[in-house]
């Protein structure tokens, strides 16, 4: 028996819903085209869910204002991590710090949009469709870039971990799967006829989950590819999101044709003791992403792979005694190769709050066209943004 | 599921009833669905139909010509009758009766693919629904009786020198007692009895010139029997029940019923003279089937007519709804053999099952699924042409309760509607979906929903009911 949780660990979902294509059924069709794979440039996604608080991840510490606003939350400028230009790390984050010294971090500060969203669930649908505040999209921007770029059946386009699908792969047609844990998949797949659990004891149900698993051909490519880069990389910390990043990086290290992975981490919604649980949450993508990095970089595949980390919105620039309210603009982080700066854009102007929000310098869309028209050399309105590419990232 | 969605689904096929049988209770519901329906007047693709018995024999003599020509019309008018039949099934107030006549057709199997005149399979429906509350036995009786079936299982050729026993072994077989309850023997004799009976113009009768007036042993009793007399001497067998009511169980309530409620019911079935209106009334105020939500795999007619349902798709289009449900393996007036549609996990397959995810999300891209055409079919016609343009053309948008104030209310609607039972991880899964803070006035929650919907839908939980 399949409970439904087992059910989605082997299976996944497509972006858009299940993992039910006719694409999975033509052993052919798996093969991504040949112009998406040459000199294969890969983009890792990682979302922040919540919206995690920019001012004291990277932190204008030379700004009285930021002590002025935030007399319960500060971090003291001894503990920052120094990046240059007044600004430094949150001090969970000595990764981030040490990836900056290795001229593999860029950070590109104040991205937002106009007449920014404040509600979780709308802004993250801004962000992953790409639209602007007052627009309505029902794909996302990876998602179209993955429909005009990939052969229709190519079906392993992008790789979601994740319970559910992310808006942001969602195109025409399906390039995108979603699934919880590879391994498990991988190992689960071999022992689908095991009896595993009787708590949803129903046979016809049983029976539907273990169709849907048998549709998913696709499984042969990802078992392939974590076959091949069996020798794990040690050093990755005992963190959800390390443990997602880790498979990314063996599917990387594997060959797997899949060019854009996604995955998140949630927490960051923080109107309460935001130091204490903040804190532990930077250290989990500080110390994730640098266990990524090395691991990459050890492969020599670091040059070829990008990783965006961003939230759906910043926080307010005054706290509220123990927290924050949502914000607006933020930092978005990207590691990887082929990065021209450390640091991109001014640092938060704490004079010239918008209703005591930080006003946006970077649209987060023309931070998209630059890796669409930069690293994928493919025009960003192709992937429906009429935005222009923002210089200096590439 | 809430309650009275899974009675709309079980007694119906949809959730168009719900409300309905929510309002007026399930006894006032099923009284009114129990009441005659309104007169069919006679489809105009039928009208000038070939219906008397002297036409039918024209067409035998037909040249070459004139028979492509038939031919061509005629499948026409099958696609046409199918496509008139399902409209039915979806836009009847009280579809209990479409689904006790589909579930005749799926006993009573006759194929427009063999019969190939669409007027005898049209009166055969006709029937079905005239008895689909009615009694068993009388409908047995009527059915030997029935032009298309006489010409499906081949009783035109049964003569006393040149006997057929295809309608014979069936009448046993497939559509009484079932195997093991008669022998080979039975069979012949049947097959003596139903000897000379063949078409006419208002239904079969014996030619004295074919008939075999011999003595015949039919399950132990001995005369010249005629069709009426088998049946007679049919019902008055011990097994006579059990097949229909296992039938009838597996249909309204479960897959894989267990031998003693089979039992239970069988012995009601006859006690009640082979009456399926108390049965029927009997099973529906059961508590077992109450508790019987998903207990069956939803067939794929079904499941189509749900997924058009939520989307509030008022005209079917034509070649989607025939290319699915023929890819599906469910073309009504069509059933793949003599035995039926077996139901239950034969619907599925993954491919199948691909292909209904792939339906849903044709609905949730806002494609209509009047742009599904997995094959091709020829249309030549201004009737279905112009259906197929108001398929086409209406707006669909997915029905949802816009007064909601939370992504909890919302979540909790949708799993009442389409789900038997939901979970703590599925619940988990559509409020990351449908996050806390979703705002149900905001332009984008119709996006937001269906995407939520789709989840549901396109998951394994929406394949039973």
């Amino acid at each position: 028996m399949y409970n439904r949780r087992d059910f989605l660990k082997i299976v996944g979902t497509t972006a858009g819903g299940f993992l039910v294509l006719p694409k999975f059924l033509s052993a052919a069709s798996y093969n991504i085209s040949n112009a998406f794979n040459e000199g294969r440039q890969i983009l890792v996604v990682i979302q922040l869910n919540g919206g995690n608080d920019g001012l004291n991840t990277f932190i204008p510490y030379d700004a009285p204002q930021y002590y002025d606003y935030r007399k319960s939350i500060a971090i003291p400028k001894d503990q920052v991590l120094k990046a240059g230009g007044g600004m430094g790390f949150h001090p969970s984050m000595a990764g981030f710090s040490d990836m900056m010294q290795q001229g593999t971090l860029s950070v590109v500060q104040n991205v937002g949009y106009p007449n920014p969203n404040r509600s979780h669930f709308r802004s993250v649908e801004i962000w992953q469709t790409g639209s602007g505040a007052n627009e309505y999209l029902n794909t996302g921007w990876l998602g179209r870039y993955l429909d005009a770029q990939c052969a229709p059946n190519d079906a392993l386009g992008a790789m979601n971990l994740d319970t559910i699908d992310a808006l942001s792969l969602r195109g025409v047609n399906s390039h995108a799967l979603t699934m919880q844990n590879p391994v498990q998949f991988e190992r689960q797949l071999k022992n689908m006829h095991e009896t595993a659990d009787h708590a949803e004891n129903n046979p016809n149900l049983d029976f539907v989950r273990k169709l849907m698993i048998h549709s998913f051909e696709g499984s042969d490519q990802i078992k392939k590819a974590l076959d091949k880069s069996k020798n794990e990389y040690e050093a990755y910390p005992k963190y959800a999101l390390a443990k997602n990043l880790n498979w990314i990086a063996r599917m990387i290290k594997g060959d797997l044709s899949t060019g854009v992975y996604y995955t998140g981490l949630g927490g960051f919604d923080t109107h309460a003791q935001q130091n204490q649980k903040q804190k532990v949450l930077l250290a989990e993508v500080s110390e994730s992403v640098k266990a990524f990095h090395d691991d990459l970089k050890t492969s020599g595949l670091l040059t070829n792979v990008t990783v965006m980390i961003f939230s759906e919105f910043g926080r307010r620039a005054h706290d509220n005694g123990s927290g924050t309210d949502h914000g607006t603009a933020a930092p978005v982080f990207l590691i990887g190769g082929g990065l021209k700066n450390g640091i991109i854009g001014k640092n938060p102007n704490l004079d010239l709050l918008d209703n005591g929000d930080l006003k946006h310098e970077f649209d987060f869309r023309s931070l998209y066209a630059s890796i669409l028209k930069n690293k994928w050399g493919v025009e960003p309105h192709k992937a429906g943004l009429s935005v222009p590419a923002m210089n200096g990232i590439f | 599921m809430k309650t009275s969605y899974f009675l709309s689904q079980r007694l119906g096929f949809t959730n168009a009833q719900a409300a309905k049988i929510q309002q007026s209770g399930l006894n006032a519901f099923l009284k009114e669905s129990f009441s005659k329906s309104e007169v069919d007047t006679v489809p105009s693709f039928l009208v000038d139909a070939p219906k008397s018995f002297k036409e039918y024999r024209s067409l035998l003599k037909m040249n070459e010509a004139d028979k492509k020509l038939y031919v061509q019309q005629e499948r026409l008018r099958g696609l046409k009758l199918q496509h008139w039949w399902v409209d039915k099934i979806y836009t009847s107030p009280y579809p209990l009766r479409e689904k006790m006549t589909l579930f005749w057709h799926n006993h009573f199997v006759s194929s427009h693919k063999k019969v190939k005149v669409a007027w005898t399979m049209y009166q055969q429906n006709g029937l079905f629904r005239d008895f689909a509350f009615g009694n068993f036995k009388t409908l047995t009786k009527r059915i030997l009786r029935d032009n298309a079936m006489l010409l499906y299982l081949d009783n035109f050729q049964n003569k006393a020198k040149t006997p057929n026993e295809n309608l014979s072994r069936e009448l046993l077989e497939l559509f009484t007692l079932g195997v093991g309850n008669y022998t080979e023997q039975d069979v012949k004799e049947g097959a003596k009895a139903l000897a000379g009976l063949s078409l006419n113009t208002d239904g079969g009768v014996y030619y004295p010139f074919w008939e075999d007036n011999s003595q015949k042993t039919y399950l132990g009793k001995t005369g010249n029997w005629k069709a009426d007399d088998l049946v007679d001497i049919i019902f008055s067998q011990p097994a006579a029940p059990r097949l229909l009511t296992k039938k009838l169980i597996k249909w309204f309530m479960t897959d894989d019923p267990a031998d003693a409620l089979i039992d239970e019911y069988a012995a009601y079935f006859k006690d009640h003279n082979f009456e399926i209106q108390p049965f029927l009334t009997k099973l529906f105020s059961d508590s077992r089937f109450m508790e019987s939500g998903g207990a069956k795999i939803k067939d794929p007619l079904t499941f189509i007519l749900q997924s058009l349902e939520a989307f509030g798709v008022d005209h079917l289009p034509v070649r989607s709804m025939y290319g699915y449900l023929a890819e599906q393996d469910m073309i009504l007036f069509d059933p793949p053999n003599v035995k039926g549609w077996d139901g239950g996990r034969s619907w599925l397959s993954s491919q199948k099952l691909i292909q209904r995810c792939n339906v849903v999300e044709l609905l949730v891209l806002g494609q209509k699924f009047s742009q599904f055409k997995p094959k091709k079919i020829k249309m030549e016609d201004e009737e279905l042409k112009q259906e197929e343009e108001e398929a086409t053309s209406q707006i669909i948008s997915f029905k949802w309760d816009r007064t909601a104030k939370k992504n909890k209310d919302i979540i909790k609607d949708l799993t009442d509607r389409f789900v038997v039972s939901t979970n703590q991880a599925m619940q988990e899964d559509l409020e990351k979906l449908l996050r806390y803070d979703f705002e149900p006035q905001s332009e984008s929650a119709d996006l937001a929903v269906i995407r939520t919907a789709e989840f549901v839908m396109k998951s394994p939980e929406f394949q039973i009911y």
